[in-house]
Formats: C-alpha cells, structure tokens, sequence
C-alpha cells in the first residue's frame, strides 16, 4: 500500500528534524543526521499510511486490554 | 539419559525420579555452553555460581523429601522444573547483574538488586538459571546484529542470523544450551527469532505476564514470553511464569489459566483458517509453503483477509519510534555516540515524531483491534508466516521480498508486527525440512487464548508437521543454495 499523498518533500523532512531537534534540545551530530533523516524519512512516510485513514472521533487510545472488552 | 536432547519436562521428571541430579544436569549444560558458545554468541553472561547453588538446592530438597517420605510431609513434591537449566534475554533483572539490554550505556547503571518477577517464578518453579543471553541493543531489531557484543550465530548455520531481538534466547535454545529461555517481543521479538531458528515460541496476550523488572522498550507494546523445543515445555514454562502482578500497569489477565491440563485436547471443533492479503503478500514462497504445510494438517481450508493490516503495521511502526525515542531521550541528548550505530540513528529520528502522527497511530490501534475481535467471533484460528522468509545472512543489510528489496533490520518484522500491535497470543510452531533452514508458523487467537494456541501447536508436534531438534549446523554452502 502506497500512501495517498505525495510524500514530503526532504527539504520538509530536513527542516522538521532541525526545529524539533531544537525545541527537545536534543544535538544531533553531523556525522549522524544522514541517517537521522532517512529514519524521519521513513518514519514519516509510515505516519502518511495512518494519518490519511479516515478515523471516527469516538475511537480512543486503549493501551491497556482488559478481558471484559475482549 | 539426559543430554542436550532433552526436554524440560523430561529433566524434571528425572530429577525428580533421582536418575539424575540437578547439579549433574547443570554441570553438563554449562559444559555444552563452554564447548559451543565460542561460536554461536549466545551468552552475555554464565552464571555459574549461582546455577550451581540452585542446583544444589533442588537436590536437598529432594533429599529432604525422601527423608521425610512416610511422616506428616508425605505428599509434598519437587516443583514442576525442578532442576530444569533455563536462561534469559538480558533485558531481565538478575539480580547481582547489570541489566544491559544490549547496551554499552547500561554497563554504567548498578547490578540488579532483586531478579525480576518472571526469573522469580521461574527459581520459584526449581529451573536453574544459566546467564543471561544477547540481544539487538535496547530491542530495537530484528537480527541480534550487536555491535558491542558481537552478534548471535544462527546454530543452523552460524553465517546467518540468529533473528532478534531475542536471537541470543532462541539460538540458546535451539543448540541445546537450554532446553527453555525466557525473550521479549514488542513487534516480533520472540516470534522472529523462534521462526529462524527453528524453535517454539509463545508471545502471550499483552497484559497476561508481568514485564516488572524486564527492562522495557515499547510500553504500549512489550510483552515477555518462553522458548523451548517443544509444546509441552513451553506450555510447562508459560504455567510457571503466569503470576498476578499488581504492580505491572500493563497487567490485566483475567485468572491464572494453566496450559498443560489440556494441552492434549486436540482441535475438534476448532475454526481455523489462513489470514490472507497483507500476510501472503509479504511472503516468500517457502513461508506460504510453509502456512500451507501447517495449514493442511489442521484441515484449515478458510482464508481470511484482514483489512488495513499494511496500516496496521505503519502504526506500530510509528509508535514503537517514538515510545522508543521517548525512552531513551535523556541519553540520547548527552552520550547519543555511546550507542550501537545500528540502533542509535532509529532512535534519535524516533524521539523527533511528532504528537498528532503517535496518538493517531494509538488510535488506529484500537479501530483494528475492534476489526480483527470480530473476526474470531467466527473463527477461533489464524495462521500466517512468522517470517517473510529464512534466516538472513550475517551483515546483509537488505533482502527481497515478494519481489521488493527491503532492509532486513525492519522487514523481518512485517508478518509478527500487526499482531502483537493488538496484543493476541501467538504460538510460533517450526518447521524443518532437511539440507534447509527452518521458517516458523504462527498460530493466533483472540486475547487470553494461550491455552488454545498451545493446543494446536502441540497437536502440530503430535502430527510431525512441527518440530524443533537440536541444531547440527549445516556446511554453509549447501544452506545458502537453499535458503534464498
């Protein structure tokens, strides 16, 4: 399955990695930001598969599966 | 005569029997373990002091009960694995041990003060703990490629992988250094490295065993589990582990529900059938072959199609990045070079997903769990492959599937990925053909099914289709002319 969308564009991708890097304060060394880009890259196009599924407002986050909703 | 052959229930049985002593059964694993793990890297730690103390301890206590046969105590026994070697993933506290989790960092944190509830309940069950075992760093693989520890060989044919991220606890098991382990799987943990190795493996329900004191990775998603070479130890050893934990929040088994009462039933009346789509999609032909063989012998002629399971997956994709991110933000700001280059990029793009893209993910979790809960109101079975294919070669960074090149890292996870995103139990059933490598099935219910996936395993064993003999390492050239 192919998402719908367009996938972002890597200038997309570069400028998302450096400002949430930079609100965590989280350094992301030179050497290690090719790889940080192709992981957020992939990362990304997984999200793109979820987020263009149309999801009803009453469906909630249940992390925990109790046996009397099973 | 016990040997590396033997099955758990057969140690117990003869310690028990006093054909054999727990020290002797444990002196000749840690034996098998000097002579074969140079090899196989297995093991990150032997305990041998303290497997030597535990052994003793079952020994006097069967010297203590067949003094006291004939008084008031007549009636008490050993317990179930009494003198049984096990070892687990060192992601388990140990206590006396650092807890690595496959990591360089947690060489600095301090050793485990106390061992973690499922290492309890196995010492509290007799089995002698062995050491601790390797693993891909902080769970995030599916190979045990580690570059701190060096990676596990996989004891078919050691120029491949053992799977992961539990490769250590799988390849373990399948050389005959134990006859149980104890893994972890969040998206295929246990299951991927069962299926290429040729072992059982059981990821239970999410919630029914405690994680307290396993080392986590993706809370949402972990769950912990047992290895062995057949059904019936690994229905012995989930008994063993079952312990209700109030202190686990993830915990929420119904009722302690032991395995091994009717692990003989059989399958009359069972509805069982094949998940189709996605799952056949992302196979090889030696794993359809595979489901196919499995298939047959349980007379399971229904295909089903699950919906959105390509979804399904892209979301326990996303939430393992970032619960996983999350987890090792401190560490990943001040010493992000101390970590295994395979891992360390993973989680640093990982820690930077963004709110909307998880808590959708989360949301899709609970929409596909309520889709895939109405398919078992008519169907108590699925079978899918465990893997999309064999065991990888050592250092291979991509592999075909299904005609598509895709990282071998990641893509060995796409079949056991949707199903523990929802938590079900999944027997892994293996199955050997000669001069190939092995491919695991696996075996799925609804939630709190253990018992049911066990029983169908075991008739799977029963019927020959499955099984998991002690490795004799195949000549590499003759493997690799079948396993691709």
């Amino acid at each position: 399955m192919k998402p719908a969308q367009t996938r972002p564009h890597c200038h997309e991708i570069e400028a998302t990695v450096d400002a949430s890097a930079a609100i965590l304060g989280l350094p992301i060394a030179e050497e290690h930001m090719p790889g940080v880009l192709a992981n957020f890259e992939r990362i990304a196009y997984m999200a793109q598969l979820v987020m263009e599924f149309p999801i009803g407002e009453e469906v909630e986050l249940a992390p925990v599966f109790s046996h009397d909703r099973c | 005569m016990i040997g590396a052959e033997s099955s758990a229930v057969e140690i117990a049985a003869a310690v028990a029997g006093g054909q054999v002593s727990a020290l002797e059964v444990v002196r000749a694993a840690l034996d098998r373990i000097d002579r074969v793990d140079g090899k196989l890297n297995c093991f990150t730690a032997i305990t041998r002091e303290r497997a030597l103390t535990e052994a003793a301890a079952v020994d006097a206590k069967r010297a203590l009960l067949l003094k006291n046969s004939g008084t008031a105590k007549t009636g008490e026994t050993l317990p179930p694995l009494a003198g049984v070697p096990y070892a687990v993933k060192n992601l388990f506290d140990v206590q006396g041990l650092t807890t690595l989790a496959g990591s360089k960092i947690n060489r600095g944190l301090p050793p485990a003060r106390q061992d973690a509830v499922l290492v309890a309940r196995m010492r509290a069950a007799g089995a002698v703990l062995l050491g601790a075992l390797n693993m891909d760093e902080y769970a995030y693989g599916f190979t045990t490629e580690n570059t701190h520890y060096g990676p596990a060989h996989n004891p078919h044919d050691p120029s491949r992988t053992a799977g992961g991220s539990s490769g250590g606890s799988a390849a373990a098991v399948a050389a005959g250094l134990a006859p149980i382990a104890l893994g972890s799987d969040t998206n295929g943990s246990i299951r991927v490295p069962s299926s290429l190795c040729g072992v059982f493996g059981l990821k239970p329900t999410y919630g029914r065993l405690s994680r307290r004191g396993s080392y986590p990775f993706v809370a949402s998603l972990d769950h912990l589990g047992p290895f062995a070479r057949s059904a019936s130890d690994l229905a012995a050893a989930y008994d063993a582990l079952q312990f209700a934990d109030a202190d686990d929040p993830a915990y929420s088994a119904p009722a302690i529900e032991p395995a091994l009462p009717g692990l003989r039933a059989g399958i009359a009346g069972l509805r069982i059938a094949v998940a189709a789509g996605y799952f056949e999609e992302n196979a090889e032909p030696v794993a359809l072959e595979a489901v196919a063989s499995v298939a047959r012998a349980l007379g399971a002629g229904r295909r089903i199609d699950i919906p959105e399971t390509a979804r399904a997956r892209a979301a326990a994709f996303v939430i393992t990045a970032s619960e996983g991110g999350n987890l090792h933000l401190p560490d990943l700001k001040a010493r992000a070079h101390d970590f295994d280059p395979l891992t360390r990029e993973r989680f640093l793009a990982g820690a930077l997903t963004p709110a909307a893209w998880y808590l959708q993910a989360q949301r899709f979790r609970s929409w596909y769990r309520a889709q895939v809960l109405e398919l078992f109101r008519d169907c108590d079975v699925l079978l899918a492959a465990a893997t999309p294919r064999h065991a990888t070669r050592i250092g291979q960074g991509t592999m075909t599937i299904a005609g598509e090149e895709v990282p071998t890292r990641p893509g060995m996870g796409l079949l056991t990925q949707p199903i523990s995103f929802i938590g079900l139990p999944v027997v892994v059933v293996p199955l050997h053909r000669a001069g190939r490598m092995p491919i695991g099935v696996q075996i799925i219910a609804a939630p709190w099914k253990e018992a049911l996936v066990l029983r169908v395993a075991a008739l799977l064993e029963k019927e020959g289709v499955a099984s998991a003999p002690v490795a004799s390492p195949l000549p590499s050239s003759s493997a690799s002319l079948r396993a691709h």
